[in-house]
């Protein structure tokens, strides 16, 4: 029973890191850049969801208002920053998205504070199973995180935005060459990945109460280990089963982490997960190219 | 003399097939020339030979040595040189740094001469100097010594990644399509180039072209593959003669 | 270009600057409050040139080196805590432990991430902060998360200068020979430089051990200097600070590394109000430098003093025009 109820819990934590992680994972396909900003996003999305909730905006609107001002500040993001740069040199980028990242989250906390943030409830309830509690607000996790990864594996998979965007990822000089608009290819990524995104912060926002400005770092760190648990950098080309693999890495890591949570102890949740994706790494080594 | 010794080698990648009980071998001191349509397999060939790949079963043997199973940093030690399809480069190390990296198995020194800048760090060091003089002359790269790679021409280019692979001191020089994108006239010079290695440095040189007409003149034997296996080898004559084995190289 | 280290401009200057700086602290030109500054510039030195063997010669983004601080300095507080021997005996060797413990953690951690090419080595360096951290707060090493007080103060200004001086002479001295060319190659073009002959694998490892084992020696003078630490003072903050010095000074550049290291520590207790948002202006200019000057801000030392110089002269000859 106890197990059960620790798997069904770690569908909240999985859903919220399946999502970032293919954020991440989209985001490595199309311009090869590892978007640090995108765990910072998150917790902004959260904080805007609050502010519009409080402000008595219907959940549902806060959640398409924060989709906007989040696609808007990622596609910025990408067209002033991380364009000129990935043109240039590629470490370079590198540094310019950690550095965005950090910079992003200290002026927040600069701004607004480091105090934990109350987060309103939006939904309550709980559903039955047969004998088993389920949190509603964790239903929901779960099931919009599968429709998500469903929506965007079709769109890749059927239709033709999607196979321009595999096109690109896969070469991007050839496209070029073909007429395909490759930078407008990539701020619909961006937006996607936006989109993405809230999902997450909604989600978090549904089902846990207290948030601080920090927390965008750790989960963004654990989707990032999910996405390359998931198959980021050996399964490139193939886009859509690249979406699968993201997903399937967010609940592993989701798993992981609420198994030594409540086996052994908060703190080796950490140490687990990144031991895993050591051994991980170690043991597929010769699948990178 | 044998100095590379194939023996019946497969390599199956992503599912595929790519090379199929192969046997090849490499006189010492000789140019061999490698042809076939393309996708099969010639460049997987070098992968093996030079350790990007460890084949799935067969024996690959240099100077009597078993090198099936080694990396391509202890290849290059035993004397294993290879470049590969359109010039490489480091770009941001002048043309004189590209060939002395070349260098680098042949400075003997250890930590603690570079620590405490012994006379053999500095006597290394110029030897190595020379060396590198020495061959920026004979590839008549003095022209461009102090440029950067990305800025010299491109049979330039060419000229200095193989200088970059003489360096190594190879007993073997594996050449992947070594005049692809240059015109008839720098690709015959570069032919020549490819001559005079082999005379003074008395290095075996195993080259992969697409135009038979360019090895005709320099290489003792040349072998055709197709589909991952080789299936004849021959003096350049008796294979410009064979009608068959010449339209299966051009693909039909 | 290959320079003697040892060559007599250079070892004149460093004399210099360590007996100016020994009489002005005796005859209390400096006072003490100056003086511990002096001394964590120095540290910052080191922190910062180590970094840039292994991110500006290496290519490797690293944000792991205020937890290889951490470890060498809570090894080092453990052993001189331990020990009742006499500081000159006890001091070094609990420094050097301290180096040689991150040094060990630095090669388990980079195993995984130096086998395959591409920067994995950067998320795994970012979890290793807070993994460093909560490990020293829960299982209460040294204190925990109170923090350890009453360290020794073992780090006098002699002993912190000889080690800064022979830890960068030790990489300068890297950096122009085989070992460092080789390195540098690896950043550029990891398979060409297999096709040299050179074990890359290790390579890589060797440099980023090495970095850290130098973070760790850094992080046993810094205890010692400080006397209090808490796991507070090691979290990735530092590390991002560090890394806006290496890229500010020049990334590959061991003398911009050394100015950027001098003015961005003593930079905070000159301007005393920007030390709330300390690590935005750090963060603010490191992107700034990378957009606009890509190569650093103080890497061409060469150019600086020539353009120091030349207006020097303009004075002069403006002068005599007159």
């Amino acid at each position: 029973m106890n197990l059960i109820n620790s798997i069904i819990d770690s569908l909240l934590a999985g859903g919220i890191y399946a999502l970032i992680a293919l954020a991440f994972t989209l985001g490595v396909n199309i311009c090869g850049l590892i978007n640090f900003v995108n765990g910072e996003l998150f917790v902004i999305c959260i904080y805007i969801i609050n502010l519009c909730v409080n402000l008595h905006i219907p959940f549902i609107f806060s959640v398409i208002i924060t989709m906007i001002i989040c696609a808007i500040s990622n596609i910025a993001l990408e067209f002033y920053f991380y364009r000129p740069i990935l043109k240039r040199n590629k470490f370079h980028s590198l540094i310019v998205s950690i550095g965005l990242a950090f910079l992003i989250q200290n002026v927040f906390v600069f701004i607004f504070g480091s105090n934990p943030q109350n987060l309103s409830d939006a939904v309550i309830g709980t559903l039955m199973f047969g004998s088993i509690e389920i949190e509603y607000s964790l239903f929901i996790c779960f099931i919009v995180t599968l429709a998500l990864m469903f929506a965007v594996y079709s769109l890749l998979k059927y239709t033709k935005l999607g196979k321009m965007i595999r096109a690109v990822s896969e070469n991007s000089d050839s496209t070029a060459l073909m007429g395909i608009n490759n930078d407008k290819i990539i701020l619909i990524v961006f937006g996607i990945c936006s989109i993405l995104l809230t999902a997450a912060a909604s989600l978090f926002y549904m089902s846990i109460s207290v948030t601080d400005p920090y927390v965008g770092t750790m989960i963004g760190l654990r989707s990032l280990a999910a996405a390359i648990i998931g198959g980021l950098g050996i399964i490139s080309g193939s886009v859509p089963e690249s979406v699968i693999g993201a997903i399937a890495g967010g609940f592993i890591v989701g798993l992981i982490e609420t198994l030594t949570r409540t086996y052994v102890s908060t703190q080796m949740s950490d140490i687990a997960i990144f031991l895993i994706l050591a051994v991980y790494l170690t043991v597929n080594c010769k699948k990178y190219k | 003399m044998i100095l590379l010794k194939i023996d019946n080698v497969s390599l199956t990648l992503d599912g595929s097939r790519i090379i199929r009980n192969l046997n090849f071998s490499v006189p010492q001191n000789e140019i061999v020339g490698l042809i076939g349509a393309t996708e099969s397999g010639k460049s997987s060939l070098f992968d093996l030979i030079s350790g990007v790949y460890i084949p799935d079963e067969g024996k690959i043997t240099l100077a009597g040595i078993d090198i099936t199973p080694l990396t391509i940093e202890k290849l290059t030690t035993l004397g294993v040189a290879r470049t590969f399809q359109n010039a490489n480069f480091f770009s941001n190390f002048s043309v004189t740094d590209n060939i002395r990296l070349g260098f680098h198995n042949s400075l003997k020194y250890n930590l603690f001469d570079v620590i405490l800048r012994t006379q053999k760090f500095f006597s290394n060091e110029k030897e190595i100097d020379e060396r590198t003089n020495e061959l920026i002359s004979i590839f008549n790269l003095s022209d461009y010594a102090d440029m950067f790679p990305n800025d010299i021409p491109y049979d330039a280019q060419c000229r200095l990644d193989i200088a970059r692979a003489v360096a190594t001191s190879p007993k073997l020089l594996l050449l992947d399509r070594p005049t692809g994108g240059l015109s008839i006239n720098q690709a015959e010079e570069f032919m020549s180039t490819i001559e005079m290695v082999n005379r003074r440095f008395k290095t075996a040189i195993v080259i992969i072209e697409n135009d038979l007409n360019l090895l005709l003149n320099i290489c003792s034997e040349i072998s055709v593959m197709e589909y991952g296996t080789i299936i004849a080898t021959d003096n350049p004559i008796e294979i410009k003669n064979n009608q068959v084995l010449t339209s299966i190289c051009l693909g039909e | 270009m290959k320079k003697n280290f040892f060559s007599p401009k250079i070892f004149l200057l460093i004399c210099l600057i360590y007996v100016i700086s020994i009489v002005a602290i005796n005859f209390g030109f400096i006072n003490s409050y100056w003086e511990g500054i002096l001394k964590i510039a120095l540290i910052n030195i080191i922190l910062v040139v180590s970094l840039n063997l292994a991110t500006g010669i290496l290519g490797q983004l690293s944000l792991a080196h205020s937890a290889f601080m951490a470890i060498g300095a809570y090894t080092s507080v453990m052993i001189t805590k331990f020990f009742t021997a006499s500081g000159w005996l006890e001091f070094p060797f609990a420094v050097i432990c301290g180096g040689l413990v991150a040094m060990f953690f630095a090669v388990f951690i980079s195993y995984p991430a130096m086998k395959i090419p591409g920067n994995y080595l950067l998320i795994i360096t970012l979890a290793v902060n807070e993994i460093v951290r909560n490990f020293i707060i829960n299982f209460n090493i040294a204190g925990g998360s109170t923090g350890c007080r009453g360290i020794a103060h073992y780090s006098n200004f002699s002993a912190v200068y000889i080690i800064t001086v022979l830890i960068v002479g030790f990489i300068y001295l890297l950096i122009h020979s085989k070992y460092g060319r080789a390195t540098i190659c690896i950043s550029q073009n990891e398979m060409l430089t297999k096709s040299c002959g050179v074990d890359t694998f290790s390579y890589k490892i060797a440099t980023f051990s090495l970095a850290a084992f130098f973070a760790g020696i850094a992080g046993g003078l810094f205890a010692h200097e400080l006397l209090v630490i808490e796991p507070n003072m090691f979290d990735y903050t530092y590390s991002l600070e560090l890394l806006a010095m290496v890229i500010i000074g020049g990334l590959g550049s061991i003398s911009g590394s050394i100015i950027s290291a001098v003015i961005f520590t003593i930079l905070p207790y000159t301007i005393e109000f920007i030390l709330d948002i300390k690590i935005i202006i750090y963060l603010l200019a490191m992107i700034l430098v990378i957009f606009y000057m890509p190569t650093g801000l103080f890497s061409d030392y060469k150019a600086i003093l020539a353009a120091i110089k030349q207006r020097f002269l303009k004075k002069f000859s403006r002068g005599e025009k007159s």
